[in-house]
């Protein structure tokens, strides 16, 4: 009988090893939880704020100036009425809003502006317009609004 | 010993179990706890900015406002009139030229200058102005742009006004010849069987004019038998005119008409729209085909060899719903040539 107890582990020492065990696995357990988590609460929180930025980004194109300041260029005036800062990060333009190109960036003679809460902002493009015709124009807001606009040249 | 042994094994049980509970309890209690008040606080985040950008967009749809021009020392300012529930906030101005849609001048307003509802204020330095349309805009603080014209074409109400409250429709100034010279009973033409009424040929018998007309006063018209259409030469050595006096039309057949003018003996209406008399009331159609004279309808020609232009005048009598006599001549409302 007592050999047979001498043949295993003392249960000391089995409990100091079930407990350690138990801490090993909870903690492994309590990290990976935690670490999981913490990278779905960045990507949500990421999530969260791209949509509140969205919905607090608001801004209107208010006038559109062909060949102004000079001959080829287009002007367009923005207002925002939201209730974030942003600024204007791609400028499309066409004569139909199902088929408008990009401007590129080097046709910028004023660069795209940034648009202070309540504050009006204006950016100039080259871009040849034929007299009479409607031009529309599409400006994408830093957090994705998109806002159209046309006008006859 | 066993039996301490056994009792010492049960004991161990309640350890583990104890070390496992407060793991469970650490993981809901920072873990779990915290991630559901992080997304709960997101989604509040969300919420409300949602919430904002609905107001917004209320707050925006709340906003009227017309916008004129007014000059002061050969300057023209933007005039702003607050027409709606809440008060605006105005923080650009642009100026256009009206014409040629060419850019003048742009003018932030800073800080912005509000107006309260019913009130209108003047915004801006202006620009220099002699004459020409400009066409201004105007940007709100909510995001609102309204443009207006200076100066302001004449409205119809300013119009009719001035040249009298019944206005004519020109392209419906028509006529059909029925080549017989007695129009009673006779059925109206189909619609494509009406002539322009730019010339008519000399000798037709059977002569129908028609002409439609808006009343653009408050109160509603009644004509009386004595309306007429009348033709006058002006290319003729010698004065010739020739008339045409009101018929009835019922059920698309002509009558002779001895309406005097009143609601109550089923004279010929000519409605006001009092809530809008600058669009006027219901367009009425009416028929001159009376030759002989008022209530007759023997319609006969202009006779051959009087061919040349001639000028048509309408004269519209007859009385006002209220009862007090109106009479009108339209303006000459076309030149004919007889050919």
């Amino acid at each position: 009988m007592i050999n047979r107890i001498r043949k295993g582990v003392s249960p000391v020492i089995a409990t100091t090893i079930i407990i350690s065990l138990t801490l090993i696995v909870g903690f492994a357990t309590w990290s990976f939880v935690n670490s999981e988590a913490s990278t779905a609460s960045t990507a949500f929180g990421q999530s969260t704020a791209s949509n509140v930025n969205y919905l607090r980004e608001r801004f209107v194109i208010t006038n559109v100036a062909f060949n102004y300041p000079s001959s080829g260029n287009v002007t367009v005036w923005f207002y925002n009425n939201g209730a974030v800062n942003t600024k204007i990060v791609e400028i499309y333009i066409g004569t139909s809003p199902t088929s408008m190109t990009k401007v590129p960036t080097g046709n910028f003679t004023t660069s795209l502006p940034t648009l202070v809460v309540g504050s009006s902002g204006y950016t100039t493009f080259t871009h040849r317009t034929n007299s009479g015709n409607t031009y529309y124009i599409k400006a994408i807001g830093q957090f994705g609004n998109v806002v159209l606009y046309y006008q006859k040249a | 010993m066993m039996k301490r042994y056994k009792e010492w094994s049960r004991r161990k049980k309640g350890v583990s179990g104890i070390i496992a509970a407060t793991f469970l309890f650490a993981m809901i209690f920072t873990t779990g706890f915290a991630y559901f008040m992080f997304v709960q606080y997101n989604y509040q985040l969300q919420h409300q900015a949602a919430i904002e950008r609905n107001q917004m967009d209320f707050e925006q749809s709340l906003e009227q406002f017309e916008v004129g021009g007014s000059v002061s020392n050969n300057k023209l300012y933007a005039q702003v009139n607050n027409t709606g529930p809440v008060a605006i906030t105005i923080v650009h101005v642009f100026f256009i030229n009206g014409t040629t849609g060419a850019f003048i001048k742009d003018e932030p307003i800073n800080p912005g200058i509000t107006i309260n509802p019913g009130t209108k204020a003047t915004i801006g330095n202006g620009i220099n102005y002699a004459s020409g349309d400009i066409l201004i805009k105007v940007v709100s603080g909510r995001g609102k742009v309204v443009s207006g014209r200076y100066p302001l074409p004449p409205t119809i109400a300013e119009f009719a006004s001035a040249v009298g409250p019944v206005l004519v429709e020109f392209v419906t100034f028509k006529w059909y010849s029925f080549n017989v010279t007695n129009l009673n009973g006779k059925t109206l033409p189909p619609e494509s069987s009406w002539k322009s009424g730019w010339s008519v040929k000399a000798g037709l018998d059977g002569i129908i004019w028609r002409v439609t007309v808006i009343n653009h006063d408050l109160k509603d018209i009644y004509l009386n038998k004595n309306s007429l259409l009348s033709l006058i030469a002006v290319s003729q050595t010698q004065p010739v005119a020739y008339y045409w006096y009101i018929v009835n039309v019922t059920e698309s057949k002509i009558y002779s008409y001895k309406g005097l003018g009143t609601a109550t003996d089923r004279s010929i209406k000519i409605p006001a729209n009092p809530n809008d008399p600058a669009k006027g009331g219901d367009p009425i159609t009416i028929y001159f085909a009376s030759t002989k004279g008022p209530s007759d309808t023997i319609s006969e020609k202009i006779p051959s060899g009087k061919e040349g232009i001639y000028s048509v005048f309408i004269t519209l009598q007859g009385k006002w719903s209220d009862g007090t006599l109106y009479a009108q001549t339209l303006i000459p409302i076309i030149a004919i040539e007889v050919t």
